[in-house]
């Protein structure tokens, strides 16, 4: 058998400090993975490396022809589904909110890769018969039809919302099965009973259920047709279905140059649409967790109450928003001297809260990095973690991985003790040459945050030194993010400065916007979407509408139906 | 993603033992033998972070059955104490050398893993048991899971111990509200006799059912010839899926096997508050079996590399935390890999330097087994005849993904079966495996655990399933606990 090693990918939530010794003449773990296009993690991405690839391949002509990785057929995710039927028929309840969650790919929700479960389908059964109730209580007004037995209008109605819940395409021999079966059960129960099957029918489709795409043509690597094209936009731009804006732009056939796919971004992302992926993006990007999860011990932080966390929660989401719907750049991401939220939140920073919703941040505070909501949630109930501090900044904004420790790391994690910071116990991690193999990767950036406690909350000196560091990354050069720092507010102006995160933060573009890993084959289209940002003067959006109007967003790569998918 | 590409797609795999996934439905109808008065329950019941051994277990005091006596974190078992099997030293070699995420993969199912992060490749034991079983009741298998808000809300391998193939995680259900209006139907309300009147509302609801079945289902047959193979075995599985709900259509009312005072679990709220949502988990499996609506059931606490804080307790620190700072083999010597300490006798230094976390680990573990020990009494308080109760029908085999918590050990897992199986099991034993080199478990000398679910599967009357999972881990049934 083969032995595990290096895998204890779990390993890094433990609380406290690890003195960690290895097994006798173990050497520290090799990391360093700079070759261009190979994986760079255990999860397959190749991170910033692809950029350089893409750009060699672009000098060899190989980007001419369009290229793509392939994109698996995806299941849509609790936030795709909560937001489609709000756009179908403004139900605002979010029925998705008690599904199962999604699985996890290359950092974010993604079901891709295990197949339905049985509770997914009773769920999304269940729903589906709760939200149709409701379509044909309130049918005049969703539908527009003077009612249920209005057939032609009633039938008019289920097409169109059959195409925009089916991501953009509805063939004519769907809508046909679809209508003959409507008719059929008015027939047999009565027109309620047609309408409720219609409904129920287009909300456990496969083409609702999944992006189901097979593209036009039959080589290999394909253009998406305009509808599927329109359907997948919405996905990422929006988490959700199309409009009859896209739909139309798709039968004019107005989504077949680049230009025009950044035209549509552009509409969709001004749309208010755009809000809810922006706070999907920016909460899995960071790492953020939700209000109930970021309880912390009562004893310790009596302040952190439930009506602090949400107003915490809420933070990164209004300020990236924000952001972005007012141009902004990357860099203002990390070194922003305001944010947004609510009396909660200035009065736990100590700030003003100001009539139009904005905080003027007190001086140790600066952008996203000091928001409570990424504090707090790379934190521990009592501990605030230097550990997870530095690994979701090293691995998010940095790309470049942690490999995880191996199995026979001997983990002694102590508390702080007397005059003792958590900064001070998990030194300990750099004493010992095998930890610090990895270890120097993470915790000497979370040494920058020592002043802000498990809740996020500023406690000054009494939290120890912010002297931190950043080692050079291990997966890529990166000399102009290495070196010594003094607190959150120098690290802010050195990732504002860095191309390496400026690239990162592409990457993390694409893996949110495809829904997978970025493969070999997407190096050209990586490139692009870089040369797209980097025109833009980093406009946090264009690193989104870049890929979206990059070859991997806009081509497939068809498998043999029924044989192999690649 | 890196996720192992399948080789066997699940139907292949349910093939291989015996079923597939259209047998699993239509010969649920053809009650087997096991439907007869011979009725069986198996439990799986896992609690998360591993253990701290010494505190774990039982120490043998003799050679005669019933001679040994439980260790501390096992007291509250005390009363069923003639119907357990304790079992020590069955090493986990499925999971690899990996940590939480491994071993919970490999918990019940036995397939040995290449890589951390990635799901089981192959089917759960209770699973293969439930499509081979045909036991004619409502549900094949019930999976539940009590959650907190606390906890890990992601679908991945530290929250996933049930499979039905290969990368195939069977979901819990984490809703015990949902639970009871999907799995009581037509079953009397608590303290009631007489199964609810039949809603023309459910009626109506079915009969449209119907009909969008056979719809998707061509639907699906217009798709997937189209898609390449990976893409086929995603929509297979809403194939299945729909297959099994199509099944239950117009399914209502008790099992055959139900014990005459079954009705629906009382009081139950919802809350997500983690002592009472454990409670009415198991006052919800109770009832499930009470009124025999399955004979394969799983419940699992929290998840493998819990993050629960059992403020209630007084800690603060969460339990995954807590569990790394119990002693652990390697602090007890130079080099981990030298078989200088021995984590069953830790000394007095030792106790003393770690005090607190141990009596944490302690405090916790208690109020686990004390979950336990409900359950146990719940089911002991369903009498079927004048001298069996529905806890001497049951088999509940309660696992973890780790052995020593604090290490991320797989060496010598702690197990405990409590029931008796109708019979078909030894209880009130100590069973020891010897622990050829503590710190070399994947030699040959030690068992796997792979024998135990292969037991288990003997213990529900399915003699086919004479090896499971990884078929190089596996010697054959632990013989001395059948009967």
């Amino acid at each position: 058998m083969q032995k595990l090693s290096h895998q204890l990918v779990l390993w890094l939530g433990v609380a406290g400090a690890a003195a960690c010794a290895a097994g006798a003449g173990d050497p520290p773990p090799d990391r360093r993975l700079k070759n261009a296009g190979t994986p760079v993690a255990d999860d397959g991405t190749r991170g910033v490396s692809l950029l350089d690839l893409g750009a060699q391949f672009a000098s060899q002509g190989k980007c001419d022809t369009a290229v793509t990785g392939r994109t698996p057929l995806r299941r849509i995710s609790r936030i795709e589904y909560n937001n489609a039927v709000r756009d179908l028929f403004g139900d605002n309840s979010h029925p998705a909110d008690s599904f199962v969650a999604e699985e996890i790919v290359a950092g974010y929700n993604s079901n891709s890769v295990t197949p339905v479960s049985q509770l997914d389908n009773q769920q999304y059964l269940e729903a589906a018969e709760t939200i149709a109730q409701n379509v044909v209580k309130n049918f005049a007004a969703i539908s527009g039809c003077t009612g249920t037995s209005d057939a032609a209008c009633s039938d008019a109605y289920l097409k169109r919302i059959a195409r925009r819940a089916y991501h953009g395409t509805l063939p004519d021999a769907e809508a046909q099965t679809l209508l003959d079966d409507v008719h059929a059960t008015a027939t047999a129960i009565d027109v309620d009973a047609g309408i409720q099957l219609g409904i129920e029918s287009i909300l456990l489709s496969p083409r609702f259920l999944y992006i189901v795409e097979f593209g036009d043509g039959t080589t290999t690597i394909v253009p998406l047709t305009p509808s599927e094209l329109a359907g997948r936009l919405a996905a990422s731009l929006w988490r959700s279905i199309p409009d009859d804006a896209l739909l139309a732009a798709a039968d004019a056939d107005q989504l077949g140059t680049s230009d025009q796919v950044t035209q549509q971004a552009h509409r969709m992302l001004a749309d208010s649409r755009a809000a809810p992926m922006l706070a999907d993006f920016v909460d899995q990007w960071l790492g953020i967790k939700t209000a109930d999860a970021l309880l912390k011990d009562a004893t310790t932080f009596p302040n952190f109450t439930t009506g602090v966390r949400a107003s915490v929660a809420a933070e990164p989401a209004a300020f990236f928003t924000r952001a972005v719907t007012s141009d902004a750049k990357l860099d203002e991401l990390f070194t922003s001297t305001t944010t947004y939220g609510d009396q909660n939140l200035a009065t736990f920073y100590g700030g003003k809260l100001a009539t139009d919703g904005s905080i003027a941040l007190p001086t140790e505070r600066v952008g996203l990095l000091t928001e409570a909501a990424f504090l707090a949630s790379q934190a521990h109930p009592v501990l605030a973690s230097p550990v997870l501090r530095g690994k979701l900044i090293r691995v998010q904004m940095l790309c470049d991985p942690v490999q995880p420790p191996p199995p026979d790391v001997n983990q002694k994690v102590d508390s702080p003790t007397g005059t003792q910071t958590t900064g001070d116990v998990f030194l300990a991690h750099a004493k010992d040459p095998f930890c610090a193999g990895c270890h120097q990767y993470m915790d000497p950036i979370g040494y920058g945050f020592n002043q802000f406690d498990a809740t996020g909350a500023f406690i000054g000196s009494k939290g120890g030194s912010n002297a931190g560091e950043v080692v050079a990354p291990a997966a890529v050069d990166a000399p102009d993010v290495t070196g010594k720092f003094n607190g959150p507010g120098e690290l802010a102006s050195r990732l504002a400065g860095s191309q390496l995160v400026k690239q990162c933060y592409t990457m993390q573009s694409l893996r949110y916007a495809l829904g997978r890993s970025e493969v070999t084959a997407d190096a050209c289209s990586a490139n692009d979407a870089w040369q797209h940002f980097v025109k833009s003067g980093f406009d946090v959006k264009e690193a989104i509408v870049g890929i979206v109007t990059s070859d991997s967003f806009r081509y497939r790569a068809n498998g043999t139906p029924g044989g192999a998918c690649q | 993603m890196n996720r192992r590409r399948l080789t066997l797609d699940r139907r292949r795999f349910l093939t291989a033992v015996g079923a597939t996934g259209l047998t699993m439905s239509f010969l649920r109808a053809l009650p087997s033998y096991a439907a007869g008065t011979d009725k069986r329950y198996l439990i799986l019941l896992f609690t998360p972070n591993g253990v701290v051994r010494h505190l774990w277990g039982a120490d043998s005091t003799g050679t005669n059955p019933g001679d040994f006596t439980l260790r501390p974190w096992l007291a509250p078992l005390a009363p069923f104490k003639d119907k357990l099997v304790v079992i020590h030293g069955l090493a986990n070699k499925a999971a690899n050398g990996g940590s939480h995420g491994p071993g919970m993969v490999t918990l019940w199912t036995g397939d040995t893993i290449t890589s951390d992060g990635t799901f089981a490749s192959g089917i759960s034991i209770d699973q293969a048991i439930a499509a081979q079983l045909n036991a004619g009741t409502p549900f094949p298998s019930i999976a539940l899971r009590a959650r907190s808000p606390l906890d890990y809300t992601a679908k991945d391998p530290q929250s996933r111990m049930i499979y039905s193939g290969p990368n195939s995680p069977v979901d819990p259900r984490e809703d015990v509200l949902a639970a009871l209006s999907d799995l009581f139907v037509g079953i009397p309300a608590a303290g009631s006799t007489t199964p609810p009147p039949v809603d023309p509302a459910i009626t109506r609801r079915d009969e449209i059912r119907k009909r969008l079945y056979g719809r998707l289902d061509a639907e699906l047959g217009r798709i997937n010839p189209k898609l390449c193979s990976d893409d086929q075995h995603q929509l297979e599985a809403l194939r299945e899926g729909w297959a099994a709900l199509t099944a239950s259509l117009g399914r209502s009312g008790p099992g055959t096997g139900a014990i005459s005072t079954c009705s629906q679990p009382a009081g139950l709220t919802g809350s997500t508050d983690y002592r009472t949502t454990i409670k009415e988990n198991i006052d919800l499996l109770v009832m499930a079996l009470a009124c025999d609506l399955t004979r394969v059931a799983s419940l699992q606490f929290s998840a493998a590399r819990s993050p629960m804080v059992f403020d209630w307790l007084g800690h603060t620190l969460d339990h995954h935390s807590i569990s790394h700072t119990a002693p652990q083999p390697s602090s007890l010597g130079p080099n981990l890999n030298m078989g200088q300490s021995d984590p069953e006798h830790p000394t007095a230094d030792q106790l003393a330097t770690y005090a607190v976390p141990i009596q944490q680990m302690t405090d916790i573990n208690l109020f686990y087994a004390q979950q336990v020990a409900y359950l146990a009494q719940q089911l002991a308080a369903f009498q079927v005849d004048s001298t069996t109760t529905l806890l001497d029908q049951c088999i509940i085999c309660w696992g973890n993904e780790l052995d020593n918590g604090s290490n991320h050990d797989h060496f010598a897992m702690p197990f405990v079966l409590i029931g008796g199986g109708n019979g078909h099991l030894k209880t009130n034993q100590l069973v020891e495996f010897p622990l050829a080199d503590p710190y070399k478990p994947l030699s040959n000398a030690q068992y796997a655990h792979n024998d135990l679910l292969v037991t288990l599967a003997q213990a529900m009357g399915v003699t086919s399933i004479t090896t499971f999972g990884d078929a190089s881990l596996n010697r054959g049934a632990i013989t001395s606990i059948l009967a």
